[in-house]
């Protein structure tokens, strides 16, 4: 039973690896043909973060019969300020001591030889929950009133593009302009700048930059302060001046330019009163295209949503503050579909001793070079968090704009008169319940869809109850990812269907690599394993699940896959299905050899 | 599009929203944000008789208000 096992465990991180190693190899050639590049990478998550190392740290367990003079010595020898970790651990002797973080590793392997020794380990800081180590995090009310560190636990948006259509983005070192500190890690494509008409969307206002870090701020760095879906990646696309103003043409371009490069998400933290035919249509095209329009409701306090806001394919969002009442400036009505944070610099509710706005990391007003942590407050500060549950849920797998905003509605925390509020629409949001929700909706319809696969592939054939026990796993792994385990159980990857690994080792695109969306690593891990019957039926199980998850990309994705001609259209969907098809055959090929006649 | 001038009456406010902008609350009781004119229009409190055009085609990050486009102004 064991060496089962062990046979799985090792059939999946072959799988795993030959994949990433091919995917790579593939994405090179997409950014080369010109599609959506990628300007900076992030290396993989491998888990959410629970436990934490704290640099230069380390826990010596002392013999407890250690002799104040043997503690001495040992201090004297290592270097080392041994000091005693709480009250009782003068009977237990656990001592903590300071090293620097380049001699951790030597010194633990030293410090375990010695005889007075017990353990010497790095420290670890036990949490419950994803809390973010940046240091300014504590000063973010607004992640916590939507839940973020609940949510965090399950995804941080990988995979997804989120197009900020606004001032621009500091997103680059480029002449006078600079990437923003705190956006040293996060995930760019290429956008557009509609105000100079180049490929450099760099801000020179500072309001698209903290936006942006709301979505995307760089999280987990030491640094600054986090962002909601802060594994996205942003799509910076400039239509507005160094005034913060611009016009409807060039908004309703970037609307559409965003939508044809592959963003799944779409901020606009911008308005105006008047109605524009050509706005609307732009957003209803981005919609039709599959992408989730988050809009700001606008500023006038009064009872009047702004275009394109109250656009109907749009999300209109109102803002609230620390004490989850809608702010005195927001601007509320039928349109509006939900509420969440954006700050009121009046007042210190939370009495952390700043105003209570919205706390990112943008540019300075006057020198767009330098970086500056800046407290906002306005309706455009709560679309961004809308936006960023969005790129969450779509992370899920859940891709049909309609089904994003019912998910953000269901998952609401309902204020005021309710469900439908003139003030916070279906309620505040929040990006843990959302989360969730998206996971266990995308995780039964792929179950659903590998149970078709799997009838499909054993039909006529009989298989052993110890044949389908190490197949099933394998193929629900592949097809559908461990989604139903509670929170913070696993790493996120595993959660999601090995077709999507493409996306957590290469990061965001907007189109899906040919090499993993197909039978190729199956049939690879395949031949690798054939001669040995257990690897062979792991093998037949994970190719059965990728049949399904291919079916599903093709079937509920409008998946764009790279190399093949149109965006997300027939040949697409010919291609995942005919890979799916010969996944079946393959799997029925293995699992009729493994089968004793 | 822009419409023909205007000349509006009201007190010119600096909004701390959205990093900050300027409007000009109008004695007839709308708001409208400000874009043009000099650094002699933009103080804090200061009465102005502004001349300019609604620009219908614009939008922005203030989001309070039509956008005057300032051709003249006076204050006091």
């Amino acid at each position: 039973m064991m060496k089962k096992w062990m046979a799985v465990a090792a059939a999946v991180s072959v799988l795993w690896w030959t994949g990433a190693l091919l995917g790579s190899r593939g994405n090179e050639a997409e950014m080369a043909s010109g599609s959506a590049a990628i300007l900076a990478t992030e290396p993989m998550e491998t888990a959410s973060a629970e436990v934490e190392r704290v640099p230069g740290e380390l826990l010596v367990d002392l013999r407890d019969d250690a002799t104040p003079e043997a503690e001495r010595e040992l201090a004297r020898r290592y270097h080392l300020t041994l000091e005693e970790t709480g009250p009782s651990s003068h009977d237990i002797k656990v001592m903590k001591a300071e090293v620097s973080e380049a001699d951790e590793d030597a010194m633990i392997e030293g410090l375990s030889h010695e005889p007075l020794v017990e353990s010497a380990e790095p420290n670890y800081v036990y949490r419950a929950l994803a809390v973010p180590n940046d240091p300014l995090y504590k000063y973010q009310w607004h992640m916590d009133q939507i839940h973020g560190p609940k949510a965090w636990d399950l995804g941080q948006g990988n995979g997804v593009i989120v197009a900020v259509i606004d001032t621009g983005v500091a997103y680059e070192d480029n002449g006078r302009f600079k990437r923003a500190k705190d956006l040293a890690g996060t995930k760019f494509v290429a956008g557009w700048d509609f105000i100079h008409r180049n490929d450099h969307p760099d801000d020179d206002h500072g309001h698209g930059t903290h936006v942006a870090g709301t979505v995307a701020q760089t999280t987990n760095n030491n640094e600054g302060v986090a962002g909601v879906a802060y594994k996205a990646a942003i799509m910076p696309i400039k239509v507005l001046s160094a005034q913060g103003m611009g016009n409807v043409g060039d908004i309703a371009e970037g609307i559409r330019w965003a939508a044809d490069h592959g963003a799944k998400v779409i901020n606009m933290s911008l308005g105006g009163s008047g109605f524009s035919r050509v706005m609307k249509n732009a957003c209803d095209y981005a919609k039709q295209k599959g992408v989730a329009v988050v809009c700001a409701a606008g500023n006038n306090g009064q009872q009047r949503v702004s275009y394109p806001a109250a656009y109907p394919a749009c999300i209109a969002v109102s803002a609230t503050r620390f004490d989850e009442e809608v702010t005195w400036y927001s601007n509320y009505g039928k349109e509006i579909c939900v509420a969440a944070p954006g700050g009121d610099t009046r007042v210190d509710q939370n009495g952390d001793g700043y105003p209570d706005g919205v706390l990112q990391c943008t540019i300075s007003r006057t020198d767009p070079a330098q970086s500056s942590y800046e407290l906002y407050q306005g309706t455009s500060m709560a679309s961004p968090h809308v936006a960023g549950v969005a790129a969450l849920i779509i992370s899920q797998g859940i891709k049909d704009p309609d089904e994003v905003r019912e998910v953000l509605q269901k998952t609401a925390r309902p204020k005021g008169s309710g469900r439908g509020d003139i003030k916070y629409g279906a309620g505040i949001i929040d990006a843990a319940a959302a989360q969730r929700l998206a996971m266990d909706r995308a995780g039964v319809r792929r179950t659903l869809e590998l149970a078709g696969a799997g009838a499909v592939a054993l039909l006529g054939l009989r298989i052993a109850a110890g044949e389908a026990l190490l197949a099933g796993p394998a193929a629900l792994v592949a097809a559908c990812g461990l989604w139903f385990a509670p929170s913070g159980w696993l790493p996120v990857a595993l959660r999601h269907p090995l077709a999507e690994l493409d996306t957590w080792a290469l990061g965001a695109s907007a189109q899906a690599n040919p090499i993993v969306y197909s039978v190729l690593l199956p049939l690879v891990l395949m031949v690798l394993v054939f001669g040995w019957r257990p690897g062979r039926l792991v093998a037949a199980g994970l190719t059965l699940g990728m049949a399904a998850a291919l079916s599903d990309a093709a079937l509920f994705g409008s998946t764009d896959v790279a190399w093949i001609p149109g965006t997300a259209g027939w040949l697409d969907g010919a291609w995942l299905l005919g890979n799916a098809a010969l996944c079946l055959l393959l799997a029925r090929a293995a699992l009729g050899r493994g089968r004793k006649s | 599009m822009t419409r023909r001038s205007i000349t509006l009456s009201g007190t010119v406010r600096h909004s701390k929203l959205e990093g900050g902008f300027w409007t000009l609350a109008a004695d007839d009781g709308r708001t409208y944000q400000l874009d043009g004119g000099d650094g002699g229009l933009y103080h804090d409190g200061q009465r102005a008789r502004v001349t300019g055009r609604i620009a219908a085609d614009a939008a922005g990050i203030a989001m309070s208000g039509d956008i005057l486009r300032v051709e003249s102004y006076e204050v006091g």
